[in-house]
């Protein structure tokens, strides 16, 4: 894993996956630079649904994101915690993130977003319509294919509070611009 | 400060061995191998949050006494269960039935608390008796307990409709669960759930409802057992026939029967006999009952059954205990009963056929609802409502669907990006 400092370690929810893996971009992980994303065991167990479950290992295999477990009882004591209110994908996310300081990526909102607020704060969350900014940021794919694959994501019911990502990609501020 | 590795190793290991379980059981349940779980138990290998939670499961604890600094606040119900029962741990069926159990009533109990539901589980009565000896003893324990529970309980002579109903209000909780055909009902009373009651999901209604009265006696006075299985095959201990005969006067006190055979115009001795004082001497008056006036006949059972919400048997072996039918009229109208008769004289009587269908899922849609409930409130995510109902076998579409329509589910999201 990663770790040189300048890397973010990004600890990455089903959700996300799920969506990108919609979009036919769960490539997109590896190829941000400056992050590393990272999924859970949880998370790998929760996504079921076959062709989804052979994405995710099959991205794992290529190093676009790396499988992580629990490395000690603090992470699985938060667990425990967390375990009785959100489900067990979001608590391993959230209880590792939270331990080794890393970075979280979710679409969940509600309960879990204002859990991982508390814990984390509002700068170490991410999300699919945030990656996307970022991979249309770093040039790895244009506006029109960027607004193509939300229309995708909105036939499985994921909207966004946007028409196009041409409205956000330069608005949205990063804390780096701050 | 967190616990460290080893310690929650000896834990592990002190967990699998309480419920009689060895490192190959527990291997197959992980779906590992039995040298991992031995390297787990050393405290030579981390846990993950997923094995962890198996093992919860597997051994009917909640999940973060395996982890917490100060975790020994008394015995789970499962292992008690184990302990009183050391036969059950090599049949599956009942076992896993008994996971199921331990872990609904853990996570009623934490979306209760989650809501804020009070249920003061020091509410319901104790009734501190030894043991009995013998079962006239067991019998007439059970029918006193009984009659001294529906007076507490002000409940006079009148039936109980919404039984499941009085036991929540004494800080019971109850579940329907499909158990194993020879198990009717369970008893768990565990430091983290409080008493918490399992009638078979699979058995009619009208069974169910003797079993709740059945399981009652048990927290009643079995409380420190922490467990009871209600099989068939012990129907003939103590405890068992205690519970029952406290079942059958709970549900049919010996006064509401006689008042409402009464009320039938039966019940009565054949001879009736008076002493009227006339201020010198006493005049006898006889008086005979028309012959066979006084026989219950099958029609009767149906309405006094139907009256207590108890099976035609329950209430036909009520009759003969109170000595209101003899052994030759309570054969014979058992007979009736196995005849179908009384199917045919609910329908004629005009009386409602109880809902079993509905009522079966009564448990699974107060479940769902607290977890609907839990989340609209912001106090559970999606993910964790999804965990939840699958346990009473609501799909993730399905619900999924159901927040959909309940416009629980369409809130668009916001471009979030991380700061530096």
């Amino acid at each position: 894993m990663g770790g040189d400092g300048r890397t973010r370690i990004v600890i990455t929810d089903a959700n996300v996956l799920i969506n990108m893996i919609h979009t036919k971009r769960l490539y997109l992980l590896g190829e941000l630079h400056g992050f590393e994303f990272v999924v859970p065991d949880e998370v790998v167990a929760e996504v079921n649904v076959p062709e989804q479950a052979k994405a995710i290992s099959r991205a794992i295999d290529a190093g676009h994101m790396e499988r992580v477990s629990f490395k000690s009882t603090t992470d699985l004591e938060l667990y425990t915690e967390h375990v009785q209110v959100v489900g067990k994908g979001e608590a391993a996310c959230l209880a590792m993130a939270e331990v080794h300081g890393w970075y979280l990526a979710s679409d969940e909102r509600r309960r879990f977003l204002r859990l991982a607020e508390e814990r984390l704060g509002p700068d170490r969350i991410m999300n699919t319509p945030g990656i996307y900014v970022l991979a249309l940021r770093a040039g790895l794919m244009t506006i029109e294919q960027a607004d193509a694959d939300k229309q995708v994501l909105e036939k499985h019911k994921f909207k966004m509070r946007f028409k196009s990502f041409r409205e956000v990609v330069g608005t949205v501020p990063t804390r780096e611009k701050e | 400060m967190a616990i460290d590795q080893k310690e929650l190793g000896q834990r592990l290991k002190r967990a699998r061995e309480a419920c009689g379980l060895t490192q190959e059981d527990v291997a197959r349940h992980l779906e590992t191998s039995r040298s991992t779980v031995a390297q787990m138990e050393l405290g030579n290998r981390a846990v993950t949050g997923l094995e962890l939670s198996r093992l919860a499961y597997l051994f009917g604890r909640d999940i973060r006494r395996f982890v917490a600094e100060d975790s020994t606040d008394g015995e789970e119900a499962l292992v008690a269960l184990f302990r009183l029962h050391p036969d059950i741990s090599d049949q599956e069926e009942i076992v896993e039935a008994l996971r199921m159990c331990t872990a609904l009533g853990r996570e009623l109990t934490n979306l209760e608390q989650i809501l804020g539901i009070d249920r003061d589980i020091g509410t319901a009565a104790h009734y501190p008796k030894p043991s009995p000896k013998t079962k006239w003893e067991s019998v007439k324990q059970g029918e006193r307990i009984a009659t001294e529970e529906r007076r507490r309980l002000g409940l006079g002579m009148t039936p109980l409709p919404d039984l499941t109903g009085l036991l929540e209000t004494q800080g019971i909780r109850t579940a329907q669960v499909t158990l194993p055909d020879d198990i009717s009902g369970l008893t768990l009373i565990d430091p983290d759930i409080g008493p918490f009651i399992v009638a078979n999901r699979e058995h009619h209604i009208l069974r169910r409802r003797f079993s709740y009265a059945h399981e009652y006696c048990h927290v009643l006075l079995d409380r420190e057992r922490q467990g009871m299985i209600s099989r068939a095959q012990d129907r003939d201990e103590f405890l068992e026939i205690r519970a029952n005969a406290f079942a059958a006067n709970f549900l049919m006190p010996e006064d509401g029967v006689r008042s409402f055979v009464h009320g039938l115009g039966k019940g009565r001795p054949s001879r009736l006999e008076a002493e009227i004082f006339d201020e010198e001497e006493t005049v006898k008056i006889h008086a005979r009952s028309a012959p066979g006036s006084q026989e219950i006949q099958f029609y009767d059972v149906v309405q006094l059954a139907h009256h207590f919400g108890v099976s035609w048997a329950a209430a036909l072996y009520r009759l003969r205990a109170l000595r209101l039918i003899t052994q030759a009229e309570l054969e014979s109208l058992l007979e009736q009963d196995e005849n179908g008769r009384g199917k045919e004289l609910t329908r004629v009587l005009g009386l409602p056929e109880p809902d079993h269908t509905s009522a079966r899922n009564e448990f699974k849609r107060r479940f769902v609802a607290l977890a609907l409930e839990a989340y609209r409130r912001d106090e559970i995510s999606k993910a964790k409502l999804i965990e939840v109902v699958n346990m009473v076998d609501v799909g993730a579409r399905e619900i999924e669907r159901t927040l959909d329509d309940l416009g629980l589910d369409d809130e668009a999201v916001v471009v979030r990006l991380p700061g530096a």
